[in-house]
């Protein structure tokens, strides 16, 4: 089983929601600046590799946890993932993706076209991580709701 | 055996054409009459919420399997999604080919296709896009048969 937070660039919500997912950020409270910065993918990813799946890590479950850009095309790239997979004979379903563009805020937005297009990155930054903290109870229930769903599938 | 995936914005036009070359559904010493076209499967038939989808047209003779999909403007995205995800579960990205074949398309293509599958105007659209395909047809033809050796040479 192989879950896939999924976001426009790979680079901020979806890093995030990995990380609570696998206890690399906190659940109980809004984490520090610091401590997004030192997330081994924040805010790093290039435009060029956006689309390619990176893996975060493997829950206590034994689920591997992955962050995968899609743009605003998650639809398609969605239906192009179920279709190649049930080609080579696998079931879709063994891959869970979830979306968390819509968690993004205006804030988050501004800041990572910043930083990640402009490559503002002292400008960018700060403000992706404003526009998360103020959003970061959203974050939990999500991934709460996703760790449920895999509680029910497996 | 590989997998090839002609890729164009709807999937519906010049990759299955592409597809249906490479298959030989399609005539390679001369230009495929309206009906030919018309008449091959999928052809201006996918719309808006197949885009994404692999679609399996055939097994050409060497074994490889062909596909056609609309990526609009995704190709990249979808190709490093699909390669990435493909091998997370221990299979060979190297054995899928995406070959683009949104070069081929002209403007007569581009404006028949967009009245027959976007605004729904087929009688209007299609004649337009069949007279497209028909002077972009050598074109395609010659982008399928350069990949077609490719995959023959190292197919498997």
């Amino acid at each position: 089983m192989k879950v896939f937070y999924h976001c426009y660039g790979s680079a901020h919500s979806s890093v995030v929601a990995a990380s609570i997912h696998l206890g690399l950020l906190p659940s109980d409270r809004i984490p520090t600046a610091e401590e997004f910065v030192k997330l081994p993918l924040y805010d790093k990813t290039d435009s060029y590799k956006i689309g390619y799946p990176f893996y975060i890590g493997t829950d206590n479950k034994g689920i591997d946890v992955f962050v995968i850009g899609m743009l605003n095309q998650e639809k398609i790239v969605v239906n192009a993932l179920n279709s190649i997979l049930t080609e080579y004979g696998l079931d879709p379903k063994l891959c869970l993706m979830v979306e968390t563009l819509k968690l993004v805020n205006i804030t988050t937005r501004v800041g990572g076209f910043l930083s990640r297009r402009l490559k503002l990155v002292s400008v960018g930054r700060p403000l992706t991580i404003y526009g998360i903290q103020k959003n970061y109870k959203k974050f939990i229930y999500l991934v709460e709701k996703v760790k449920a769903k895999l509680d029910n599938i497996l | 055996m590989a997998k090839i995936i002609y890729h164009c914005y709807g999937g519906t036009h010049s990759s299955i054409v592409a597809a249906a070359i490479h298959l030989n559904l399609l005539p390679e010493d001369r230009i495929p009459t309206g009906d030919e076209l018309l008449n091959l499967p999928f052809f201006d038939k996918l719309n808006k919420e197949d885009h994404g989808k692999i679609i399996y047209m055939g097994t050409d003779d060497f074994g490889n399997r062909v596909y056609s999909l609309g990526r609009r403007n995704a190709g990249n995205i979808i190709i490093r999604a699909v390669k990435g995800v493909i091998k997370l579960f221990g299979f060979d990205s190297k054995s899928i080919y995406f070959i683009d074949t949104m070069p081929t398309v002209n403007f007569y293509m581009c404006i028949g296709g967009i009245l027959s599958r976007k605004f729904g105007l087929s009688s209007v659209g299609r004649p337009i896009l069949i007279y497209g395909i028909k002077r972009a047809y050598y074109n395609i033809l010659k982008l399928v048969k350069t990949n077609r050796f490719l995959s023959e040479t190292s197919g498997d």
